[in-house]
């Protein structure tokens, strides 16, 4: 068979404390020319298991059935695998600063693969080597670089060093698991550029996992899409594009989600919040300098920025969870703030009942405890299950979650709402349900909103201004 | 870094000064006299040696003494050996616990480091440790002493019962402390190998193709090291306690030994300058671990460290 | 959720009910009743294990010294638990100096080995003279309660914080929680499970701490029955008599073998139920 890879009717379960939890199901796929395939999915599709899979590394709880064949062979373990690691086959992970090993300098690891490759081989080649390794990929002081542990170099860095270490042994199949996702655009860019270079030169079978779509339109001959553990959709590249069949595919390839429907700018009004020149500073490092942000009824603000930058800091200033260092501050008098958080995991408590979250603002002050019937209004305009009130936030999906979330601030008859990358966490349908929803309620309850994302697109479907920080 | 340094300095400097008062004042609340020499007839020999000692001299005058002999590690004397300080009782029986001790710290961290590894890798084994561990973790080691000393010593005549100084005698003293600290090394080896395994820079150095020995030396074992060296503390704590039963029982003059009988004739001004000279030990060898471990942990980290 | 079964909480009332008999259980006068023609005697009919060196049943010692460690080492531990969560539920919860000074508290007490507070608890407590040296029961009960909080309080600490950092405290403190609200509603439910692991495991340790302080000679003072000091005083007639030395051996291993392995099946019970919630 001309296969390179070949994949009939396989499984993966983990057995997780006396149960199966199965990742991928029953899946086929056959690769059998050598070009540039994305692998496309949101998070818990199964990508990464089935690269491991592919690999062979799969943790040790991990049970798999069916048959998976490299260049005809099917291997059964890692020992068997030994024989190609490196020179057939390769994989770079997703983390940068989990790739390398934490506790050896760079050099010390260049020099184990180094060795590997060239046999014996005395210690000034190995520098030298090791210099010209790294003087491929545009560095700039090489001593210091060789000198240092991974952690303190940039990700950026170290994701390219570990490509240039996997593709020392120059592999015909290169596995890449979400090389770029977390850099910086610069880097990502170098990065595309260290993988396009590659198979200019060698043309290798290259699998391209990411959730970038975009970035997989631009470089791939196909692209597969995955959910729950299967295969949804597979498309060559034709003279059209990709062309997909199902509806979830295509609303991933299109990002068609966020067209801009709001442009205009909400003028006069009153002003509900004001900051200015606001500076915050933990321990000596000062996270926001010389800030300025206005609200005013009616709007939606969006705030914009890399992570760490101090969106959400400011966001703890207005709520008056932190004091700022310096600046003036001014909110309206009869202003009611409430806030949605980014990971439902962690905003609302697993261990309580949804009821006992609802009312856990009355409880703290000791008002009266809201009847089931008004609860169970809100549950029914949002469209969950009815016995939702007597479940853990456990037993409910992500996009479910975040709508309690919203539940319990509407419950306060708020007048500003701040959301915190409400919809980062969650997969594509469940995005475009939520954002939905804040539309929906903005008019009914006269509310204004500020809103938090890195993602522009979202940002600019949902805001009439949009601050970038 | 420098911070967490004198930081640390000034905790164990603070700790050793509350020590020292809270043992000086819970002697002095003991009720009854803080020194039994009522097997003394004569009344001039009693004044002679309260004022030799000073212990008729108010209380805050002897609390500062007692800081300032500290201070000068001059633990006090004995009263019922008349004549012999502490000092020179530490100095001469503290070495032969010292090596007792660190034989078995090193005994312990091969051994359990060996077996954690080893269990690691294969699952049948893992199940079985298991089983041996919780019977060895349960069996309290004064117990497995007298065992030991009694079927290997006694009847069988192996080893000897009469203290040389030979390596033979420190061999059943070693097995015994030893027993404990070996389970909780190996099952901390053996968690945090399985952990390290499944990071992806395992994954990765395993997809370049480099060998099997490399990487449990060079990767596996070099991450997860860590921990067992915290564990380190806590071992030498149980030694301290522990050496107390094991040097009674084989008959071992280390300080341990000594100690238990110094307790039982209610000789108090050594039992302080011991307990004293022990928590320093306790606190200072704390520390040092901690700053190891730290230094470790940090090792790449030249910037500001966040604590 | 399901760990808190029905079933699961019946038998912990059940267990506390034990507790409570094992508390109220005087010691009989049969532990003291001497009878010389029988001393060293071995096992017979009429004296299942036989008789120590002053001719007491040794079968009744053994049992009421059994009851006592056990007692001991489960109030110990309880009120040692109860007293390190709310520590350390606080240490977590407070931040800047309040916690700073609660942790130092806890590294300078910690750093006080715990044979030199065992050792001026018993002395004080010998010689205040209650009756029976019923003083050594409160000086056991203070060591180890006050030896075994700070490791506990510190892990208590340690999952407090890590709750802390959750959005949902944040939404708490928001709407104007203080320490209580978020202590029972918060921290508690999530950190049940680590406290009953902590219970568990402490409890053996606890056992040891009492044998091995009474087998050097400041544990339970006679004629208080302590397995400890059974055994070391079986270590001197071994030779002669090697019941007096195994069956108390024997005992003492016997109980602090089934409450480890009572711990490992808990600790295994637990951890599936978290991990399938996740």
């Amino acid at each position: 068979m001309n296969n390179i890879i070949n994949i009939n009717n396989f499984s993966v379960q983990y057995y997780c404390r006396k149960k199966y939890l199965e990742i991928i199901k029953n899946l086929n796929l056959r690769i059998e020319k050598k070009q540039i395939i994305s692998i496309i999915g949101e998070s818990g599709s199964g990508k990464t298991t089935l690269i491991k899979a592919i690999m062979k590394l799969l943790p040790q709880n991990a049970k798999t059935s069916g048959k998976l064949a490299i260049f005809g062979k099917i291997y059964n373990s890692e020992n068997e695998m030994q024989e190609i690691y490196g020179n057939k086959i390769g994989m770079t992970f997703q983390d940068p600063f989990l790739s390398l090993n934490p506790t050896l300098k760079i050099k010390s690891q260049i020099a184990i693969i180094i060795k590997k490759k060239y046999g014996k081989i005395n210690e000034k080649e190995i520098h030298n080597k090791s210099y010209e390794l790294l003087k491929k990929l545009n560095f700039n002081n090489i001593e210091e670089v060789l000198d240092s542990y991974p952690s303190e170099i940039s990700g950026g860095m170290n994701q390219k060093i570990n490509i240039a270490l996997s593709l020392e042994f120059e592999p015909e199949i290169m596995i890449f698991d979400e090389p770029t996702s977390a850099l910086d655009y610069d880097s990502q860019d170098e990065v595309i550029d260290l993988v396009l270079d590659y198979y200019k030169r060698k043309k290798p079978l290259i699998i391209f996992v990411t959730h970038n779509i975009v970035l997989a339109k631009k470089i791939s001959d196909r692209i597969i899409i995955m959910k729950d553990g299967c295969i949804l959709d597979d498309s060559p590249k034709t003279d059209n594009g990709f062309i997909f069949n199902s509806e979830y595919a295509r609303l991933l390839y299109n990002n068609a989600l966020y067209e801009k429907n709001k442009s205009y700018e909400i003028r006069s009004s009153k002003k509900l919040i004001e900051l200015k020149n606001i500076k915050k500073n933990f321990k000596k490092k000062e996270v926001l300098k010389n800030t300025n942000f206005t609200l005013c009824k009616g709007e939606t603000v969006g705030i914009i920025g890399k992570t760490g930058i101090g969106k959400t800091t400011l966001c703890k200033i207005i709520c008056g969870l932190y004091k700022a260092s310096e600046g003036e501050i001014f909110i309206d008098k009869n202003t009611n703030i409430e806030m949605v958080f980014q990971s439902a995991k962690s905003s609302l408590d697993s261990k309580l009942k949804i009821r006992e979250i609802l009312n856990e603002s009355n409880k703290i002050n000791k008002k009266e405890l809201y009847e089931d019937k008004v609860l169970l209004n809100y549950i029914k305009d949002f469209n969950l299950p009815v016995d939702t009130l007597e479940r853990y936030p456990t037993e409910l999906s992500g996009g479910q979650n975040q709508k309690i979330a919203i539940i319990r601030a509407l419950l306060n008859h708020p007048n500003v709402i701040i959301f915190d990358e409400p919809t980062s966490s969650l997969d594509v349908n469940s995005q475009k349900d939520i954002l939905d929803i804040i539309n929906k309620i903005k008019e009914k309850n006269s509310l204004s909103y500020i809103f938090i994302s890195h993602n522009p697109q979202v940002i600019n479907y949902m805001c009439n201004r949009i601050i970038k920080l | 870094m420098i911070k967490k340094i004198i930081y640390g300095l000034l905790s164990i400097v603070v700790s050793i000064f509350f020590i020292n008062t809270i043992t000086f004042f819970l002697i002095e609340i003991i009720p009854g006299e803080s020194y039994d020499l009522s097997y003394i007839r004569s009344e001039a020999v009693v004044k002679n040696i309260e004022e030799k000692y000073e212990l008729n001299k108010p209380i805050g005058y002897r609390y500062v003494k007692m800081l300032k002999n500290t201070y000068t590690f001059d633990f006090g004397n004995s009263f019922l050996s008349e004549g012999r300080s502490v000092n020179s009782i530490i100095k001469e029986h503290f070495p032969i616990s010292a090596k007792l001790g660190a034989l078995t710290i090193i005994y312990s961290f091969i051994l359990g480091v060996i077996i954690g590894i080893v269990t690691s890798r294969y699952k049948i084994l893992k199940k079985i440790s298991f089983i041996y561990f919780v019977i060895m973790i349960s069996i309290p080691n004064f117990i497995l002493a007298a065992i030991l000393q009694y079927f290997l010593c006694v009847k069988l005549n192996i080893f000897p019962i009469i203290w040389n100084d030979n390596i033979l005698n420190y061999i059943l003293p070693c097995i015994t402390l030893s027993s404990y600290p070996i389970v909780f090394i190996a099952k901390l080896t053996c968690e945090s190998i399985e952990e390290v395994n499944k990071m992806d820079f395992v994954l990765a150095a395993k997809a370049r193709g480099i060998d099997k020995k490399t990487i449990l030396f060079r990767y596996v074992l070099k991450n997860s090291i860590t921990s067992t060296l915290s564990y380190l503390g806590t071992i030498i704590a149980n030694l301290l306690v522990g050496s107390f039963v094991v040097e009674s029982i084989f008959n071992i003059p280390g300080l341990g030994k000594y100690f238990v009988t110094y307790v039982m004739n209610k000789d108090y001004p050594v039992v302080m300058g011991l307990t004293l000279f022990y928590s320093i030990l306790l606190i200072v060898s704390t520390y040092l671990i901690d700053l190891i471990v730290f230094i470790k942990d940090n090792k790449g980290k030249k910037y500001e460290i966040l604590e | 959720m399901k760990f808190w079964s029905k079933k699961n909480i019946f038998i912990i009332i059940c267990l506390i009910a034990i507790l409570i008999f094992l508390a109220t259980m005087g010691n009989s006068p049969a532990v003291e009743f001497q009878n010389s023609d029988l001393k060293y005697s071995k096992p017979s009919t009429h004296h299942i294990f036989g008789n120590d060196s002053l001719g007491r049943d040794l079968f009744i010692r053994i049992v009421y010294a059994t009851k006592n460690a056990i007692s001991i080492a489960l109030y110990s531990i309880l009120t040692c638990v109860f007293i390190a969560t709310i520590y350390g539920a606080y240490a977590g919860y407070a931040s800047g100096i309040a916690e700073k000074i609660m942790v130092m508290i806890m590294n300078i007490i910690g750093s006080i080995p715990d044979f030199l507070i065992a050792i001026f608890l018993m002395m004080f407590f010998n010689n205040i003279g209650l009756k029976n040296n019923n003083g050594s029961l409160f000086g056991i009960f203070g060591t180890l309660v006050i030896v075994s909080w700070i490791p506990v309080a510190r892990v208590i600490k340690n999952e407090t914080k890590k709750i802390m950092n959750n959005d949902y405290i944040l939404y708490s403190k928001l709407k104007g929680a203080k320490f209580f609200h978020i202590f029972f509603h918060h921290i508690i439910p999530n950190i049940k499970n680590t406290i009953i692991i902590l219970v568990i495991q402490r409890v053996p340790s606890a056992i040891f701490l009492e044998a091995f302080l009474s087998f050097i000679g400041i544990g339970l003072q006679p004629p208080i029955p302590s397995l400890g000091k059974m055994i070391s005083e079986g270590i001197k007639t071994a030779r002669l008599y090697p019941h007096l030395l195994i069956i108390p051996s024997i005992c003492l291993i016997l109980i602090i073998l089934i409450f480890n392995i009572i711990g490992e099946v808990l600790i295994k019970k637990l951890n599936d139920e978290e991990l399938k919630n996740e």
